[in-house]
């Protein structure tokens, strides 16, 4: 899958630096499989166009993804998912622990910016239906 | 002394930097002229009425000045042998409505500057024309941020006239913060299609603190480096009026000096748009988080003056 025509997005008021969002984009694009290894990420110069941000804001995000080993960087080439990339498949226990685990982080973090938790299920049934 | 000159040495090199931007980019150099431009017609498109209202004596005579400066002004009654002149309330109305009007103007040419400063710290081609273009398709943004900015400027140094000395203290305290929190709304109105001035405010405020903490109290910039020119200068000024005295050559004299003033403007001009462009690298840094080429992180941490302690 080659995700040089997909909808990547930044929003400058949300107070996360762009290169930070840029990082989430691609993690949560593994995560939920629309990345898979050896997938080609856009170039840098295509990605700072269709967001309109500065080339060493994409070129920092992507230097910080090949640092934490999830893409990997071929000269002349671009940039691709590694193998390593995709998230470890768990067992059933495993699972529930981690998914309470990050709930629990998840549900904190609403509540301090005063969000409900039909604020958050309605996101993730809008999330799945585009996924 | 070496804290000294660690912060002349990043002065200088911010400065640098900036021109290295304008050297790839020279029509940068554009916009501000156009801002001068525009407010001088809109000092004239004011004046003129006032100006050239008939009062009965011809443009070339003293009684239509006379009458023209009572249509502005009235004298105090005398305390003892002295009486001054206060401006009419027309006069007042007209100064306000002046001030926002050059405020608009100088807030529409900066959004245009500023939009092509980001393209140009991002290796892009500057465009004026395209640099107007968006800054008119941000109008209502530029036209509601400039009274805003104006009335809480006026507001400012109203107060300041009328508090004793702690009042002024205070005010001018007020209009650092303000300077400060203000920095980067221009950049801001740039990149997000907002018009509310607190909504402006707060995320130009809000990348600030994210970026360089809570406890700046003001802006170091590149007016540093730019000293060492000026003394620079004045020691080549000083020296050299001193030779032709000397050697008995008045025009000499004169011209170096008028060189010198000349000098000084050009110096002033080019270090303006050098610091816009050194406050669109911050913008970049604080709200993208990667530092444009040519800057270095160093230069842009150092960037403000912080409260000790």
């Amino acid at each position: 899958m080659n995700l040089a025509n997909a909808p990547w997005t930044v929003e400058f008021h949300s107070g996360v630096p762009v290169y930070k969002q840029i990082i989430h984009q691609v993690q949560a694009a593994i995560a939920d499989g629309r990345l898979r290894s050896e997938d080609q990420l856009p170039t840098v110069r295509a990605l700072h166009q269709q967001l309109n941000v500065n080339p060493n804001t994409v070129a920092k995000a992507y230097r910080e993804l090949e640092l934490a080993g999830l893409i990997t960087t071929q000269r002349g080439s671009g940039c691709f998912v590694a193998p390593s990339a995709e998230p470890p498949k768990l067992s059933a226990k495993d699972r529930k622990t981690k998914a309470d685990q990050l709930g629990s982080r998840f549900m904190a973090e609403a509540r301090s910016h005063g969000l409900s938790i039909d604020d958050l299920i309605q996101n993730l049934i809008h999330r799945k239906s585009h996924v | 002394m070496s804290d000294l000159s660690g912060k002349f040495s990043r002065s200088w090199r911010l400065f640098v930097s900036s021109i290295q931007v304008i050297g790839r980019q020279p029509k940068l150099l554009l916009f501000p002229a156009m801002a001068f431009a525009s407010t001088i017609v809109v000092i004239l498109c004011f004046l003129s009425p006032i100006v050239l209202l008939p009062t009965g004596h011809a443009w070339g005579q003293l009684e239509h000045w006379k009458a023209v400066a009572h249509r502005l002004f009235e004298l105090t009654p005398s305390v003892g042998s002295t009486r001054h002149a206060i401006p009419t309330a027309t006069a007042d109305i007209y100064l306000v409505v002046l001030y926002l009007a050059s405020m608009f103007c100088a807030t529409f040419f900066n959004v245009a500057s500023y939009h092509e400063i980001i393209k140009a710290l991002a290796g892009d081609e500057v465009s004026i024309g395209k640099g107007l273009r968006f800054a008119n398709s941000r109008l209502r943004a530029i036209l509601i941020w400039s009274m805003f900015a104006g009335v809480v400027g006026l507001n400012i140094m109203a107060l300041e006239k009328r508090l004793g000395w702690v009042g002024r203290w205070i005010m001018r305290f007020v209009g650092m913060a303000w300077s400060v929190a203000s920095v980067f709304v221009i950049p801001v109105i740039v990149r997000e299609e907002c018009a509310n001035p607190f909504a402006l405010l707060r995320t130009s405020a809000s990348a600030l603190k994210r970026t360089w903490g809570e406890s700046l109290i003001g802006y170091v910039g590149i007016a540093i480096g730019s000293w060492i020119m000026l003394l620079g200068s004045l020691a080549f000024i000083i020296g050299a009026g001193l030779i032709f005295a000397l050697l008995h050559h008045p025009v000499l004299v004169l011209m170096t000096a008028v060189l010198w003033i000349l000098a000084l403007v050009a110096f002033g001009y080019l270090l303006s748009v050098a610091s816009n462009i050194f406050k669109g690298a911050l913008f970049v840094y604080a709200s993208e988080g990667a530092v444009p080429a040519p800057y270095s992180a160093e230069l842009l941490d150092a960037a403000w003056k912080v409260r000790k302690g």
